[in-house]
């Protein structure tokens, strides 16, 4: 079963061994093991990777690869391997794994960084699971869109993600999860998607960046109060801090920070923010800001959305 | 940059405009310096040269308060050159228990010699732990404590908590105070009352049970304050005119429960000829203070109105941009009302009489498109900061 449903305006359909003829301009196509009639996932991307349209198709998707244990390494591999069979792919989804094939937490993922070379005109990358799941390149050209799903981000991922030279990008997502689940970071080493990077650099890592998701976080509120005085603000049209355990301590936060208005859109949905007034006064905020499906504290705390 | 800064190092750091990373560097650098030289050059230069950054910009970087929680024996003069200390969130209540052991630990340390604005918002510490706060002797630079939702576990255990700050040796030199959003009755509430308070400016009290009898202590005990906040207070049946602040320039009442009368007693309030900022926030019947701004209002001084979620109509609009205030506005600010063309018609014909910088029509619906446009068109051919 895919995550998403459709990608770029158009459906997202399997990869099936009796496709003669591709519809590249309809559809976009996942290869993933399909576990009702058991086809193996090598075979089926062995099978496209045979096939002449492969060099037409612009967007991929990598779905579940093994029946059980959700080991991407060795998927990973042959795609690199096969890029030249895909010469014009511009977007890659790694991972389009859901709960109902397995947890996010049990994908055993490895070094997208070698993905990244073998793809020069990729402009969207988007990653699910988060274990052992590194970045070690120096960075990518072209792309504009990065999206990693976890449901615990290890340290050295952030430090790599950081690390990279991005000069294109516009759109950067990154689900921290729980440490729970493998989140190793803390809000030091978000600190330079947030005020930019140690001196004497000072600089933001991203010159592009416009669109900036720090969800799914169990640190909500201190990535919130570390945004006072960030001067990204003025830059980013977009600030997604959704999907995690934010409060009305970082929503407080937000309204005492004056450049949060100028950021256009601000994604404050599925938080744990009840109070009445606090939630008033965030509407009332300059930006466009969403506050749907906030969460009550339980007696046994509060939690991220995706976590295990 | 070497591993080692050297004396020219600092120089050049400090000549740098403030930025979190420069501050972050600092902090980093003078915790590595040689003490000897630390106390002998380093930090009287640093005193020298810190004065130009604000209070709020010298924070302790978390590692700094992680050791002060941490009881650590050893010597730390580098946290002489911080001034903000948060210590928000450090205690949370799970299954109804709390360990507040840590905060508890800070309070006694050396290190708060130098703090001059202490955070302590949102934990759930137990009153003993209060108790020490309010009895320490090291805090006695202190200008500014904020205490946002304080008691907000074991409430019924914890009452009395705000108990010790009436003696506590940092009182009389404060000059703000954020207790909002922690249910205090008048009762509970009169430590701050006990003796004047000549140096506190700012109050903040916020989702308190508080009710009328406030007015008179405020005005008794606190006779510098500029900037008081209050919301989910019942005023109606009330008048201003029991709070004596001569000195308040900034007043925000939010979802308070206001009739008519209250909001006309304003005007006659002895703050009402120097009130610079007023926000009035989900107030019922606070559409009415459109009738304090109609003629002979002695809110001479009102720069910056804000009258967000509280009904205003097209009616209130019109009569609002005839009133003598209007035309001093430089801020207004009106999310979450009910304008429709005919309001915003009202104001867009009024807005070259104006003195508007600013101006927040967020969540008024039915406002339609064209007038939107005008709006727009308007703002950005007169510098406008417009949010619609």
């Amino acid at each position: 079963m895919p995550t998403i449903n459709t990608l770029f305006g158009k459906p997202i359909v399997n990869y099936d061994l009796n496709d003669n003829k591709l519809e590249l301009d309809e559809n976009i196509y996942r290869v993933a093991f399909d576990w009702q009639i058991e086809q193996d996932y090598e075979e089926l991307f062995a099978d496209l990777v045979k096939n002449p349209q492969a060099a037409s198709m612009e967007t991929l998707i990598i779905g579940s690869v093994v029946e059980d244990e959700m080991l991407m390494n060795d998927a990973v591999t042959t795609l690199v391997e096969s890029k030249d069979a895909f010469p014009n792919l511009k977007a890659l989804f790694v991972g389009d794994i859901s709960y109902e094939e397995s947890e996010i937490s049990w994908i055993q993922n490895t070094d997208m960084g070698p993905v990244l070379e073998a793809f020069p005109k990729l402009e969207y990358f988007r990653v699910r699971g988060g274990n052992d799941l590194r970045f070690q390149t120096k960075g990518h050209a072209a792309l504009k869109t990065l999206i990693v799903e976890t449901g615990g981000m290890e340290l050295a991922t952030i430090q790599d993600i950081i690390a990279m030279d991005l000069p294109e990008l516009t759109t950067l997502e990154l689900w921290l999860g729980t440490s729970d689940y493998g989140f190793g970071g803390d809000i030091e080493s978000l600190k330079p998607l947030i005020i930019g990077k140690p001196y004497p650099d000072g600089s933001y890592p991203f010159p592009k960046l416009e669109h900036l998701g720090l969800r799914n976080s169990e640190i909500a509120d201190e990535i919130a109060e570390a945004f006072m005085d960030a001067p990204i603000l003025s830059q980013l049209k977009v600030l997604d801090l959704s999907m995690g355990t934010m409060t009305e301590r970082g929503a407080r936060a937000l309204l005492e920070n004056e450049e949060i208005s100028s950021v256009g859109r601000l994604n404050l949905s599925n938080n744990y923010i009840n109070d009445e007034e606090v939630m008033e006064r965030l509407g009332a905020l300059g930006a466009e800001v969403s506050l749907a499906g906030q969460k009550k504290e339980e007696d046994y705390g509060r939690y991220v959305d995706v976590g295990e | 940059m070497t591993q080692q800064p050297d004396f020219g190092d600092l120089r050049s750091l400090m000549n740098e405009p403030y930025s979190r990373q420069i501050w972050d560097q600092l902090c980093l650098w003078v915790e590595q310096w040689p003490h000897d030289d630390l106390h002998a050059r380093v930090l009287p230069y640093l005193e020298g040269h810190l004065h130009q950054w604000s209070d709020a910009q010298r924070f302790f970087p978390k590692r700094w308060v992680q050791k002060l929680m941490e009881g650590s024996q050893q010597e730390h003069p580098e946290f002489q050159i911080a001034r903000l200390l948060s210590l928000r969130s450090v205690v949370e209540a799970r299954w109804g228990d709390t360990d507040d052991a840590k905060l508890l630990q800070s309070f006694s340390s050396r290190a708060l010699s130098h703090v001059k604005i202490l955070d302590v918002s949102y934990n759930a510490a137990e009153a003993r732990t209060y108790a020490a706060l309010f009895a320490c002797e090291q805090l006695h630079a202190l200008q500014e404590l904020r205490l946002v939702s304080s008691s907000a576990a074991n409430k019924n255990e914890n009452a009395g908590w705000f108990e010790g700050f009436a003696s506590a040796p940092f009182v009389a030199q404060l000059r703000a105070l954020d207790l909002r959003d922690n249910a205090l009755t008048l009762e509970e509430l009169s430590p701050l009352f006990s003796r004047t308070l000549p140096n506190m400016q700012s109050l903040l009290l916020g989702k308190n049970e508080l009710d009328l009898a406030l007015f008179p202590k405020l005005t008794e005990t606190l006779p510098a304050l500029k900037s008081l906040q209050l919301s989910h207070m019942d005023l109606s049946k009330s008048t201003f005119e029991l709070l004596g602040l001569s000195a308040l320039r900034h007043l925000e009442l939010s979802t308070a429960q206001c009739d008519p009368a209250t909001l006309e007693s304003l005007k006659h309030a002895t703050f009402a000829p120097a009130l610079r900022t007023l926000q009035l926030w989900g107030c019922e019947q606070s559409a009415d203070f459109v009738s304090v701004c109609e003629a002979e209002s002695r809110l001479s001084a009102l720069h910056d109105l804000t009258l967000a979620h509280c009904g205003l109509q097209d009616a209130h609009m019109e009569r609002l941009v005839e009133s003598p205030g209007f035309a001093k506005l430089r801020a207004l600010s009106l999310p979450g009302n009910a304008l429709t063309q005919r309001g915003a018609r009202a104001l867009l014909a009024a807005l070259p009489h104006s003195q508007l910088e600013s101006l927040n029509l967020r969540q008024n619906p039915a406002i339609p498109s064209p007038e939107r446009d005008v709006f727009v068109a308007y703002a950005q051919q007169n510098e406008l900061l417009l949010t619609l």
